[in-house]
């Protein structure tokens, strides 16, 4: 299989206060084109760091990160944002929408300052996850689950090759958390987009290809 | 903010209106007259040349000589008080000129001057009730003036009514002389200025002129500051105007430091995704941009409307296209400049609070 995004012996340290904490401690990890990982584990165990490297947010302190043949850790601050327009999508938490916009034009957004590709038409895409009749409506006039739907479809808009998905199912109910992953993991497989999430949730794992869990910045197999 | 905007340019409209309007009371009659430049007492006191300055009319001779000058008259100006036939009183900017001069004024309804004892008149609020034939006693000298026409448009000096007279009138007004009184040689040889008209498309040197006829020349527009008070009004205008505009400039720039700060999260999100920083600015400029336009297009509109109220009123007050656009195109430039500054912040929004339970 493809390798979309490889991680080798990969640190993060940073500052707290006088103190130096390090969030990633030599991290090994790979993503295989359609691949969906799901990475568990306690408040504060270093997941959101592994997507900020993973994402191109932030270079680590030492190790190696591959997006395809693309080193993101020499990268500028440059390529590195013109590789999450370009090749990555983010799914945040709550969903993250912007309040003023529709659930249509959410999906344009990025479109608006992406490059010209083979990018899947708006419309198209909120059909996929179901909100094709709601396409008018505004992120306050949705519930928690379909402000998800309508993140995931924003997410995919530009054909990312990696799908980096921050806890989806954070203010969802048992029911909509189970929707929402497994609309990722059918998105996952379908348009063979490498994906991975990071959850407290361990309802939700079921639908995963991989689990891994993170504890104190160390990454393991479940 | 839109209604802060729509505010601040409500009251520039009204400003600008205030402002036009106290420099047309101030100086509309010497705006309509057809002279380029006016040559006052030699080292007269500049703020106060009209009510100061006395020179020989024979300086017109000397002026009329000068390379350039199409037209050079004595000119005579006073303020006076007087009564009407119906015994209503009336004060006025009595503008002395040479019957048949350029300085003449060609009248609307009625006669041009044809005799010393008459006055031409602006049709005004003080003066509708007036008709040829009336009578002007001027106080307390008891000098009647016989109206025999009225001009068209606004013709004011120091907020009050101009009348034409007669140099001859003028200077019997100037010496406080009754009728019958016997007007003294030195008053029959003087005049406040020497008005001078330049040929068409042509300067005339002033300081050339001024030293041969030992006189000091202001321009036209220079000597609306020896009108009285009209120095101090506009300052003060425009002090308030300039206050108003930094001010704008300020409310704007608090506005989108604070919408900045409220959309941090949203930036975030965008920054995240990939949007670059000189996308987010452009896209948060035009934010401004379409807002200050807006709100200035609904200020403009409601100003327009106060101001036809006002205008109807007895109010100094004149809306003219000219300082408006002028006034609001100053208020957009800052209002831009004060957005840009705000959005500046846009460039320290870190991507990575978008991660996390941060927003």
């Amino acid at each position: 299989m493809n390798v979309v995004l490889s991680l080798q012996q990969v640190t993060l340290v940073h500052d707290d206060g006088e103190e130096t904490v390090m969030a990633l401690d030599h991290i090994d990890l790979e993503l295989h084109v359609g691949e969906f990982v799901a990475v568990i584990g306690p408040s504060g165990s270093g997941k959101s760091s592994l997507l900020a490297v993973a994402g191109a947010l932030t270079v680590p302190t030492s190790g190696q990160v591959r997006l395809g043949q693309t080193d993101l850790v020499t990268a500028t601050a440059k390529q590195r944002n013109a590789l999450r327009r370009d090749r990555i999508g983010f799914v945040f938490q709550s969903a993250n929408l912007v309040p003023a916009l529709t659930a249509l034009d959410q999906l344009r957004l990025p479109l608006s300052f992406a490059r010209r590709g083979q990018h899947r038409d708006p419309l198209e895409l909120l059909a996929e996850v179901g909100m094709e009749h709601k396409a008018r409506r505004r992120p306050d006039q949705l519930s928690g689950g379909e402000r998800q739907r309508v993140g995931v479809a924003r997410a995919l808009v530009t054909r990312p090759e990696l799908l980096l998905v921050d806890e989806p199912t954070a203010a969802l109910d048992r029911q909509r958390s189970h929707e929402i992953v497994e609309l990722l993991a059918h998105e996952a497989r379908e348009h063979q987009v490498a994906t991975m999430m990071v959850t407290h949730d361990h309802d939700v794992l079921r639908h995963c290809d991989r689990v891994y869990e993170m504890v104190d910045g160390r990454l393991t197999p479940a | 903010m839109g209604a802060v905007v729509a505010l601040i340019t409500v009251l520039m409209v009204l400003l600008s209106g205030l402002s036009v309007g106290l420099v047309n009371d101030g100086v509309s009659g010497l705006k309509q007259l057809p002279v380029t430049s006016f040559a006052f007492q030699e080292g007269v006191q500049k703020s106060s040349a009209y009510s100061r300055s006395v020179v020989p009319t024979a300086a017109a001779k000397e002026w009329a000589m000068q390379p350039g000058v199409a037209d050079a008259a004595p000119f005579g100006n006073t303020l006076a008080n007087g009564r009407t036939t119906d015994g209503v009183e009336i004060d006025l900017a009595l503008f002395g000129v040479v019957r048949g001069s350029f300085l003449d004024p060609r009248v609307a309804t009625g006669e041009s001057l044809f005799a010393d004892g008459q006055v031409v008149l602006a049709k005004s609020a003080d003066t509708q009730n007036m008709a040829v034939g009336d009578i002007v006693v001027l106080e307390p000298s008891g000098q009647a003036l016989a109206v025999v026409g009225f001009l068209d448009g606004q013709h004011t000096f120091g907020h009050v009514d101009v009348g034409y007279v007669t140099l001859r009138s003028w200077q019997q007004a100037k010496a406080g002389l009754g009728d019958g009184e016997a007007l003294p040689e030195r008053v029959r040889n003087e005049a406040t200025a020497i008005a001078v008209r330049a040929k068409s498309g042509e300067t005339v040197n002033l300081a050339a002129g001024d030293e041969a006829a030992n006189m000091t020349s202001m321009t036209l527009e220079e000597s609306f500051g020896a009108s009285p008070g009209y120095s101090a009004e506009t300052s003060t205008l425009q002090l308030i105007q300039i206050f108003l505009y930094l001010i704008s400039a300020l409310v704007v720039g608090a506005f989108f430091t604070v919408l900045t700060i409220q959309r941090k999260g949203e930036i975030a999100v965008l920054r995240a995704m990939g949007a670059s920083t000189a996308y987010l600015l452009l896209e948060s400029l035009n934010q401004s941009v379409v807002l200050l336009v807006a709100s200035a297009g609904v200020g403009i509109a409601a100003g327009l409307g106060l101001g036809a109220a006002i205008s109807a009123t007895e109010m100094p007050f004149a809306l003219e296209a000219g300082p408006i656009i002028g006034a609001t195109v100053l208020l957009l430039v800052l209002g831009v400049v004060g957005a840009g500054i705000a959005v500046l912040r846009i460039t320290r929004v870190d991507p990575l609070t978008a991660l996390g339970g941060n927003r």
